[in-house]
Formats: structure tokens, C-alpha cells, sequence
């Protein structure tokens, strides 16, 4: 029994702790490579694959581009969810598994960052160092801003703390930039195609925010909201008064209220109704650019009779005079140019975090490249000199052949 | 045809004869060859560092006048990122260790490659124009990162098919170049857009993001696997040069 006893404590303390080697295999460098190269994957993929828009609207024109784009691999690409990678489960689980390993290694990061202060074990098996000198080898280490801690015969270089602190950097960093994207995913919104045209403001996402476009084009917005103009196209600001100089009421649709004065942006064919006049107005602008001409018809409501074709004057303006269905009265109908810009507004809460996070991952990865090696160490044996560990390029040339 | 594709010509059939003569050389273990094969590939990267110069720097306004001599209409989009990648992917130096045996021609494939078909795209007539801009700072910083990428893609290319290891800086130099420029442009649209990415082509996007993750995956690689690492370096390096000529 007690035969058996000591061989079950021997086994004890040969079989590792499971939690230890689950630590050690999420914080290897093996793993976090795979996950890369698996988001590297699908992100690639986004760069030739173009992605399913998110509104409703562009759903359709981007469909038909895509079955003229793959033909008859649309559905199968559809079916393999290769237009919605970003979006999908399995990458965003990618995401929540690196940044859990991220967190992982940034705890080993700092444990060993606390150890590095005293001298370590060393690890590993020595091998000669060609053409150096103990003491010429101990002062070229410092000379080239290596930390040696010597001891007798044998010296401990590192790069302490820069070779722990800028990985840590990385690591903190990348963090931080996920914890950004999380946050915009989840408390953030993003209005794109916003159009505006001078002196009108607009509220978004139910109040949330505002946007506005100055008399000067400038634009403004909530502060709490990143605005930024986009392309901007023909609109104009249209008018009418009777006979005798009174404003009559215009209307764009058909539940809105009348309005003396209507903004137009002509993305395309645009209508609007004079109630009191019967007339409904057609609009085409000939063009994209902001100061086009425009086509301008002008039918009678509800015989659909066309009454007046006219076309504006170079820039936009004009004025034109028609006459009522109803009573024969004189209506007159003034066109100002009112080019439209569509905006972008996006409220993002993880601005910041993603901000920070970007700089100092640069910085972490960046020296990194400059602080790469590792400690090692160097011993003097006899007439040799022996190094153990990631040993730098320049102190032992051969390394450079596998 | 212009100045320019002739240069390209030029450097190409270089390149080609420099590739040659390594082979030759180390067939014949004559190592005044190999040494003439690497003299002869620098001579490439002059020629093709002269066109790509001509290239981007003819939509100056100080060079209009010779825009017409250098045939600029042929130097729309992906080819003015080729041309310098290929300049660029010619290494100039090649160290002892890796001269020997016929390996480092290897170096060389890549700079020829990216020449190569620059000068195909530039002669195909009725080759669809790109829509957008092409000469933007991301576009000349891409295209010199992946010139980088290119020298790197060569010393794994001859890492991979031989036991010869590859020097590390330009694969270390095109990856902290490449977190640069994805960390520039980002913090640039964080601030003027609101997000990392927002209103930014897709191609870029996911081609600049895709090149540096792999680049990080090629980076942590533990270095005892080295044909693995070298493939992981090939890899990041092809889609460097990829997402640097794609157009929108």
C-alpha cells in the first residue's frame, strides 16, 4: 500500500496541472498565429468579395452587380455566408477569442514583467561564441544598451524592460482598439446619405443627433456626433406667388403640410404639387453637377394635361409664369439654386478607446521590431566564451544559416 | 510606346539575364558568375528605380512637358504601384551567406515578376482606366511597402526552396512600415470620420488589414519552423503586393 501510495504521489508530480497547460496553450505564440491568419482570411476575402450593404435600399442594385459579378456562384457564395464575413458569428467569435487571449497574455505580460526585475534560470544549451573576448563581449553588450547583470564568470543580458514593456504595449493596444470596435458595435449608429442643402438641418436616428448645412456650406452638427460631407448634385429652392403677389403653398408629398417655400434636391426626377393651383411641377435636372440645368414640366392636377415645359438658366435660377388650372389666374414659379451635399454622421462611443489603442499598438509593434531579442546568456569557459538563449545576429554570424 | 515601358523592357530582360547567370554560375561553381549575376541585377534596379520615378513623378505639374515622351497614358492605376514595387523588390546587397549556389537567383524572381507584368499591362491596349485617383500618399506608401515586401518575398522564396535563412530587415522593415501607414490611416479616419475605416474603399480596407494581420502571424512565428515561417512570409507578402494593386 503504501508502495502504491508513493507511486501515485510520484505521478502526481510528473502529470502537469491541466489549468497550467490550458494557460500555456492559449498564451502560445502557435495560437494567437492561427487566429491571425483566420481573421487575416476573412478580412482579405471582404477586399474581393464586395459585402451585403446593411440598409434595404442599395440591397437590391448591389445583388444585381453581384449575380453579374460570380453569375451562377452568387447563391452558393450566398449560402457560404461569404458576403456578410465581418458580420458573421464565426468571425466576430475570432474576434472575442483573440481579444480573450490578448487578455491572457497582457497577465503573463505583466507577471513576467514583475519577475524580469530579478536574475532567471537559464534556459537552454550553451554553445561557443566565436572571436569574443569575456570582458571585450561585456562591454560591446553595454555599448549596444544591453542590461548585464554579471555574476562571476557568467552575465545574464537582456533588454529589460523594453523588450517586456513594448509587447505589453502591443497587446494593451490591440485591447484597447477591440474594445473600441465592441463599443461602436453595440452603442453606436452611423446615418451615410444624408442629404442637406443650405440652411436646413436634420435630426438623426430619432432625435439622437442633428446635422446642419450653413449658409456658407459649412456644415455643423451635434458634438457628440463625426459628421463629413460626401458628393453633392443639383436641388433648388422653389417658390410661388399669384397674381397678386401671395405666396401660394407647395407641397412634396402628399401627407405634408403646404410650405411657402420648398427645399429640392434633385437626386433624380423630382415632384411637388401646388394644391391651390392644381399644378404639379416635374423637375429633371440634366446633370449631376451642383449648378446644372434642370427640365422643368409643369401639368395640370388631376388631368395630367401638361401646361408648361421650361428649362432653368445656367446655374439653376428662373422664373416662370403659368397660369392656374382652377381659375385661369396667373401663377408665378421661381426657381433659386439650392445645390444638396449628402453627409455621413456616425456617433461613435469607442472613438477614444480605438484612438488610443491604434497609438500605442503602433508604438508597442514598432519597437518591438527595434528591441526584438529576447534575455540570454553568456559564460566564460576557460579559454571560451559560451552564449545560451536567443543569442543576437551579430554575435554569432553562423546562426544566420539554418 | 513610351520612355517608360522601354525602361521596364530594359530592366525586365536585366533582371532576366541576372537570373540566368546566378543559375549559370552556380551550375558551374564559378563564382565570378554568381558575382557578375549580382552586379548585372543591380543595373536592373537603376533602370527600374529611373522609370519608376518618371512614372509617378509625370503627373507633376513640373514634368507636364514630358508627360506625352513618357508615355503616361499607359500609367494608370496598378501599373504605377508595380513599377515601383519592382524597383524596390531588387535587392542591391546580398550578403556572402546567401550568394552561394543557385538559390539567389531567387531574389531576384520577385522584382522580375512585378516588372514584368507592369510592362504587360502597360503595352495591352484597351485595358479598363481605374476609376479612382490612383496617386494617393497610401497608394505610394502601399506600393513601397510592398516593394519591401517583395525583397522579403524573395530571401523566403529562397529560404523556402533551399536551407539558406533569410535576412530579417526587409520583412522586420515592410511590417513596421505596413503598421504604420494601417495605423496612420486609421487614427487619421478616427479622427476626421469617426471610425477606423468608415467611408474608406473596401479594397484597401480589407486588403491593408488582411496584409497586416499575416504579417503579425508571420512576425510571432516561432522561428524554429523555418520553411513554415518562410511560407507564412510569402504569404504576407503576396497579399502586401495584392492589396497594393487592386484596384476599386
Amino acid at each position: 500500500m503504501v508502495h502504491l501510495a508513493l507511486i501515485r504521489g510520484s505521478m502526481a508530480e510528473q502529470s502537469p496541472d491541466p489549468w497550467r497547460v490550458v494557460w500555456r496553450f492559449a498564451i502560445s505564440d502557435r495560437m494567437l498565429v492561427v487566429l491571425l491568419v483566420g481573421i487575416a482570411l476573412g478580412l482579405t476575402l471582404t477586399a474581393w468579395i464586395p459585402q451585403q450593404p446593411s440598409s434595404d435600399v442599395d440591397y437590391a442594385r448591389w445583388l444585381s452587380q453581384m449575380q453579374a459579378r460570380f453569375g451562377d456562384a452568387t447563391p452558393l457564395l450566398q449560402t457560404l455566408g461569404l458576403f456578410r464575413i465581418t458580420s458573421s458569428l464565426t468571425f466576430r467569435g475570432l474576434l472575442a477569442v483573440l481579444a480573450g487571449i490578448l487578455l491572457l497574455r497582457v497577465a503573463e505580460g505583466m507577471d513576467r514583467l514583475g519577475r524580469g526585475r530579478d536574475s532567471a534560470k537559464v534556459e537552454g544549451d550553451w554553445e561557443e561564441v566565436d572571436d569574443w573576448d569575456f570582458a571585450s563581449l561585456l562591454e560591446a553588450l553595454r555599448g549596444r544598451h544591453y542590461r548585464v547583470q554579471r555574476a562571476s564568470s557568467e552575465a545574464q543580458v537582456d533588454r529589460w524592460p523594453w523588450s517586456l514593456v513594448l509587447p505589453l504595449a502591443a497587446h494593451v493596444g490591440a485591447l484597447l482598439l477591440l474594445l473600441g470596435l465592441l463599443l461602436f458595435q453595440v452603442f453606436g449608429w452611423r446615418a451615410t446619405d444624408v442629404i442637406l442643402q443650405e440652411r436646413e438641418r436634420v435630426s438623426l436616428q430619432e432625435g439622437a443627433g442633428w446635422m446642419a448645412l450653413g449658409e456658407d456650406g459649412e456644415l455643423r452638427h451635434d458634438p457628440s456626433i463625426v459628421a463629413f460631407l460626401g458628393e453633392t448634385g443639383p436641388g433648388v429652392v422653389a417658390e410661388a406667388v399669384d397674381a397678386e403677389g401671395e405666396p401660394l403653398g407647395l407641397v412634396l408629398k402628399p401627407d405634408a403640410e403646404p410650405s411657402g417655400t420648398l427645399r429640392v434636391a434633385l437626386t433624380g426626377d423630382a415632384y411637388f404639387a401646388i394644391p391651390s393651383a392644381e399644378l404639379v411641377v416635374r423637375l429633371t435636372p440634366r446633370s449631376d453637377e451642383p449648378y446644372a440645368r434642370a427640365d422643368v414640366q409643369i401639368y395640370g392636377s388631376p388631368t395630367g394635361e401638361i401646361i408648361a415645359e421650361m428649362v432653368t438658366d445656367k446655374g439653376g435660377h428662373a422664373a416662370f409664369d403659368v397660369s392656374a388650372v382652377s381659375d385661369g389666374a396667373q401663377v408665378t414659379l421661381a426657381f433659386t439654386t439650392a445645390p444638396y451635399v449628402r453627409a455621413t454622421a456616425i456617433h461613435n462611443p469607442g472613438r477614444l478607446p480605438a484612438a488610443v489603442g491604434v497609438a500605442v499598438l503602433v508604438l508597442g509593434v514598432v519597437g518591438s521590431l527595434v528591441w526584438t531579442e529576447q534575455r540570454f546568456w553568456v559564460r566564460e569557459s576557460g579559454e571560451k566564451v559560451e552564449g545560451v538563449g536567443p543569442l543576437p545576429a551579430w554575435l554569432c554570424p553562423e546562426k544566420e544559416e539554418v | 510606346m513610351g520612355l517608360i515601358a522601354l525602361l521596364v523592357g530594359l530592366g525586365c530582360g536585366i533582371l532576366l539575364a541576372a537570373v540566368t547567370l546566378g543559375l549559370l554560375g552556380a551550375v558551374l561553381e564559378a563564382h565570378a558568375v554568381v558575382d557578375g549575376a549580382h552586379a548585372v541585377a543591380r543595373g536592373a534596379a537603376g533602370v527600374l528605380v529611373i522609370g519608376a520615378l518618371l512614372g509617378w513623378g509625370s503627373g507633376l505639374p513640373a514634368l507636364e512637358t514630358v508627360s506625352g515622351t513618357v508615355g503616361q497614358e499607359a500609367l494608370e492605376g496598378p501599373v504605377l504601384s508595380l513599377l515601383l514595387m519592382a524597383a524596390l523588390a531588387v535587392p542591391l546587397r546580398v550578403e556572402d551567406s546567401a550568394r552561394a549556389g543557385w538559390s539567389s537567383s531567387l531574389l531576384y524572381v520577385p522584382g522580375w515578376m512585378l516588372a514584368s507584368t507592369s510592362l504587360v499591362l502597360m503595352v495591352t491596349p484597351g485595358r479598363a482606366p481605374t476609376s479612382s485617383d490612383w496617386v494617393t500618399p497610401v497608394r505610394f506608401s502601399l506600393a513601397v511597402c510592398g516593394g519591401i515586401g517583395g525583397r522579403a518575398l524573395g530571401q523566403a522564396l529562397q529560404a523556402a526552396l533551399s536551407r539558406r535563412a533569410a535576412l530579417t530587415w526587409p520583412g522586420t522593415m515592410a511590417y513596421g512600415l505596413l503598421t504604420f501607414i494601417c495605423g496612420t490611416a486609421g487614427l487619421v479616419n478616427l479622427w476626421q470620420r469617426g471610425g477606423l475605416w468608415v467611408a474608406s474603399d473596401p479594397v484597401l480596407r480589407g486588403g491593408m488589414s488582411g496584409a497586416w494581420l499575416a504579417w503579425t502571424a508571420d512576425w510571432l512565428m516561432p522561428r524554429r519552423y523555418a520553411r513554415l515561417g518562410a511560407a507564412m512570409t510569402l504569404v504576407a507578402a503576396l497579399l502586401l503586393v495584392l492589396a497594393a494593386v487592386k484596384p476599386v
